[in-house]
């Protein structure tokens, strides 16, 4: 029916513009024959297919000429089909057109089809025919037309017909035809004498004569050919004519099963070679050659799984994630298809944990996804055990949508997060851990009072869900609604009190208390409280510590021993020593505060973060830091031991640390706020490490700046942007640029205070790493 | 053939680190660590320390080492590999016996089914 030329609406306006029908018909059926004679059959069949063939009858045989030749150059036998299909429907009686469609189906292993395709065809006179429809008879042992047969297609086939029965000798008696090859004879001869068991004479008839028989029959012949040479004696001249089978097999190279069977055990053999050798990509090269020939041989798919695994590891050991990300995807690709071979879902795991590590964090998102997506609804103790996950599937089900927001929130796409979380929640609205987690993701793209919203919700539909009143504590708690916010921990506490997030969270209100009578100075109301902490998180190092302080500023020396040595039996990261080194500075008690130290030390705390805590605090104790920046009255004298106990910290930290250019730009971190210019020097010894890092150059110039030396900070700054723009680092290259002017700033010292005063926010570090 | 699985991150994994097993106790993980770190003081074996100290880092607390569990490889088990066959088992294959289906294959290669070529069919066009 499209073949039916339809005049599209056009406006009044516009018809004058188009061509008359007249001038329109004949220019498509030009253009049309252009394309065709340069052997552009679909742009001659678009220009033709316009034209309405009741109209014009002459086109037909073009038309369906386009058809006949796009199919015949076809590659791909649906579309070959498809276009004779549609040949023969504008042609009917061309007998050529039949006789290829036959064909057509007949390699389409669609036989019943192909005859009818081939009777059609002679009965339009095309005679070809005859001898595939004798061929196809011949093959389900049907003798009826042979007799029947022109001589010519009689004598040709006769050696078929003979082979398929098991005449030998009638093949080898035959006289051949005068237009018979000789290497077609000799096939013919050679699968005779081999059939009989001849096969020395086999062997010599079926030798190969160049390249004269087509690729389908060489094939054949070169498998014949190996069996002969294979039992006379020949296995090495075997294997190679087998070799040449698979090569001249025709596409798609499914190869015939003897084959098959033949060269998979010689390839595997191959391969197993490699994989005990430990060639893992030369054997998984041989393993895709030989996946080409015979995709589903079980085998070779278990082999390629294993190379690709060790492969995987190797890379994810050597950290190539794109070489990892390769590998892993690969056996997932094969265990999507051959499920029995292993289980997919740590294979999913492990490409999800390779995109993370490769920093593709929305890829990662999509595979965790992927992987949420096979856990079961209700899993019984055998599924989860079948599918390998580190816990069981409930939990991991929750674990896994908080990590893809994680995922989500590293790509900067929460958004997208959000989105999929409300699809989630429209199919499930009482699903309240969902929508929990809908809040959480609120929260996290910094949208509080729709994170608060949804968990009023949540506590409207179930009063007992602890974590939501206590998420929704914390929120009340940020925009400092103090008395609303404990009302909701007190009544987590209260009604759930073995939840250790809700103890956590009543023992932080307590402390809270405590210590804002510790700063006025209520030292027994504020110690009633932190004991009461105690009680309900009595694994709280701090509160002990905290306890210890308050007898110290009450100068109960002997009770804050015991409350430190409490602390301390009870820590379990640095921290606490750290707290406690504190009270001892702010205490004014330097052998005190050495006693820590040597007690992190033997407990193995004392690293160089350590350290560089202590300095901080020592700095702290020896010149407090003005609590108005910028419009400080004159600094008073530092107190020279702590200020020598600070620099000894330092010394310390440098001594024991592991990465010497990150202790450095931590103690320049430290520094530049209070001590500029030391930190200016520090600065200049992490040069020395790194004299090509633009940061660190620009660390030096911020240092400078607040050193008040801006002719020196200038320079550093020029020498970052240079080694920025030399490494074609252009995000950083621009925030160079942006300090350099604010360098012309009158109060450039005080941006820079801010900036460095920030330095322990994630994003500024981030910034200075 | 059973080959042994690796575990591709032994030097990242803290479990390896503090030479405990994945199932060891919060307990058994400070025991490990503190002979660890009497073995390895951060003086004399800062390289050795640091790693120690990360391994515990991420297992002593239980919500952390929850969180290193889970984004911790996944051991995957590779499938054996079937014996080679032997010489025996290729027996039918190799076997000097004519298949039928070859012989149609031949014959069907030979006559039109195998050719690729059919210029001989085309036909002038005019419109």
């Amino acid at each position: 029916m499209h073949l039916i030329y339809k005049p599209s609406a056009v406006s009044k306006k516009h018809k004058h513009q188009l061509p008359a029908p007249q001038s329109r018909t004949a220019a498509l059926k030009q253009n049309g024959l252009r394309a065709f004679h340069q052997n552009k059959f679909t742009e001659a069949i678009q220009h033709w297919q316009h034209l309405d063939l009741i109209a014009e009858p002459a086109l037909r045989a073009p038309l369906a000429e386009a058809y006949f030749r796009r199919a015949l150059a076809a590659t791909d036998l649906t579309a070959r089909l498809d276009d004779l299909t549609r040949a023969i429907e504008i042609a009917p009686d061309d007998g050529r057109g039949w006789y290829h469609l036959g064909l057509a189906r007949q390699r389409a292993d669609r036989v019943p089809e192909a005859i009818a395709a081939y009777e059609r065809a002679r009965e339009l006179g095309d005679g070809r025919a005859t001898r595939l429809l004798a061929l196809v008879q011949i093959e389900s042992q049907s003798e009826r037309l042979l007799a029947d047969l022109p001589e010519a297609d009689r004598i040709a086939l006769q050696p078929v017909n003979a082979l398929l029965r098991g005449d030998w000798s009638a093949v080898l008696d035959q006289a051949p035809l005068p237009t018979e090859s000789a290497a077609t004879i000799n096939l013919w001869r050679g699968l005779a004498l081999l059939a009989q068991g001849d096969l020395i004479a086999a062997r010599d008839a079926l030798a190969p004569l160049g390249k004269a028989l087509r690729p389908g029959a060489e094939a054949v012949r070169a498998t014949y050919h190996g069996l002969a040479l294979w039992h006379t004696g020949d296995r090495a001249g075997a294997l190679n004519e087998w070799q040449t089978a698979v090569t001249r097999t025709p596409a798609p190279r499914t190869l015939a099963p003897r084959l098959q069977a033949i060269v998979a055990a010689q390839r595997l053999q191959h391969i197993r070679t490699l994989i005990d050798q430990q060639q893992w990509a030369t054997a998984l090269k041989e393993i895709e050659a030989a996946l080409a020939l015979m995709p589903d041989q079980a085998d070779l798919l278990k082999a390629q799984l294993i190379a690709s695994h060790r492969l995987a590891q190797a890379a994810v050991a050597q950290q190539q994630w794109p070489v990892a990300l390769e590998r892993w995807q690969a056996m997932i690709a094969v265990l999507e298809k051959q499920s029995t071979l292993g289980v997919l879902t740590p294979l999913l795991y492990n490409l999800a944990l390779t995109y993370e590590q490769n920093e593709q964090w929305a890829e990662a998102a999509d595979v965790w996804d992927k992987l949420r997506g096979k856990l079961p609804p209700r899993p019984s103790a055998k599924s989860q055990a079948a599918l390998q996950l580190p816990l069981p599937v409930p939990e991991f089900r929750v674990w896994l949508r908080k990590h893809v927001l994680e995922c989500y929130k590293h790509a900067g796409n929460l958004e997208g997060a959000i989105t999929s979380y409300r699809a989630l929640i429209k199919t499930a609205p009482d699903d309240l851990d969902l929508r929990y987690e809908f809040a959480e993701a609120l929260l996290s793209n910094a949208q509080d009072t729709a994170a608060r919203n949804e968990l009023q919700r949540i506590l409207q539909k179930d009063e007992n869900r602890t974590a939501a009143r206590l998420l929704l504590a914390e929120i009340q708690l940020e925009r400092g609604e103090m008395y609303d916010a404990e009302q909701h921990v007190r009544f987590a506490f209260e009604h759930d009190p073995n939840n250790s997030q809700a103890r956590q969270a009543m023992s932080d209100v307590l402390a809270e208390q405590g210590n804002s009578r510790f700063d006025s100075g209520r030292f027994a109301d504020a110690k009633k409280f932190y004991e009461e902490a105690l009680k309900i998180a009595p694994d709280r190092a701090i509160l002990l510590v905290w306890l210890g302080n308050t007898e110290l500023a009450q100068q109960h020396r002997a009770e804050a021993d015991r409350y430190f040595d409490a602390a301390l039996s009870k820590a379990t990261d640095l921290h606490d020593y750290v707290a406690v080194f504190r009270c001892w500075v702010e205490h004014d008690d330097q052998a005190a505060a050495r006693t820590i130290i040597a007690r992190a030390t033997a407990a193995g705390f004392a690293t160089e973060h350590f350290f560089v805590d202590l300095a901080g605090i020592c700095f702290e104790r020896s010149q407090p830091p003005s609590l108005i920046p910028f419009f400080t009255p004159a600094k008073k004298k530092p107190d020279e031991a702590w200020s020598k106990f600070g620099h000894e910290m330092l010394q310390r930290a440098e001594a024991v640390a592991t990465d010497p250019a990150a202790t450095l730009r931590e103690i320049v971190a430290l520094l530049g706020p209070t001590q500029p210019e030391l930190a200016a020097d520090y600065a200049q010894r992490l040069l020395k490490l790194t004299p090509d890092d633009p940061l660190v150059w620009l660390m030096q110039a911020v240092m400078h700046m607040l050193a008040g030396q801006i002719k020196q900070a200038k320079d550093a700054a020029k020498q970052a942007a240079n080694l920025a723009r030399k490494q074609n680092n252009p995000a950083l290259l621009r925030d160079i640029e942006a300090f350099r002017q604010e360098l012309n700033n009158p109060f450039a010292s005080m941006l820079g205070e801010l900036l460095v005063g920030n330095l322990d926010d994630d994003a500024d570090e981030e910034w200075f790493r | 053939m059973k080959l042994p699985t690796l575990s591709p991150h032994s030097s990242n994994d803290p479990y390896a680190v503090l030479g405990i097993a994945h199932t060891a106790s919060t307990e058994e993980v400070k025991k490990a660590y503190f002979a660890l770190v009497r073995q390895h003081p951060p003086e004399k074996d800062p390289e050795a320390f640091k790693r120690i100290r990360a391994a515990y880092e991420q297992l002593r607390d239980p919500t952390q080492r929850q969180q290193t569990d889970l984004l911790r490889w996944q051991t995957w088990i590779e499938p054996e590999l079937e014996p080679l066959p032997t010489e025996a088992a290729l027996d039918p294959a190799l076997a000097p016996v004519l298949d039928r289906a070859d012989v149609i294959r031949a014959a069907q290669a030979l006559s039109d089914l195998g050719r690729t070529d059919f210029r001989e069919d085309f036909r002038e066009v005019r419109v």
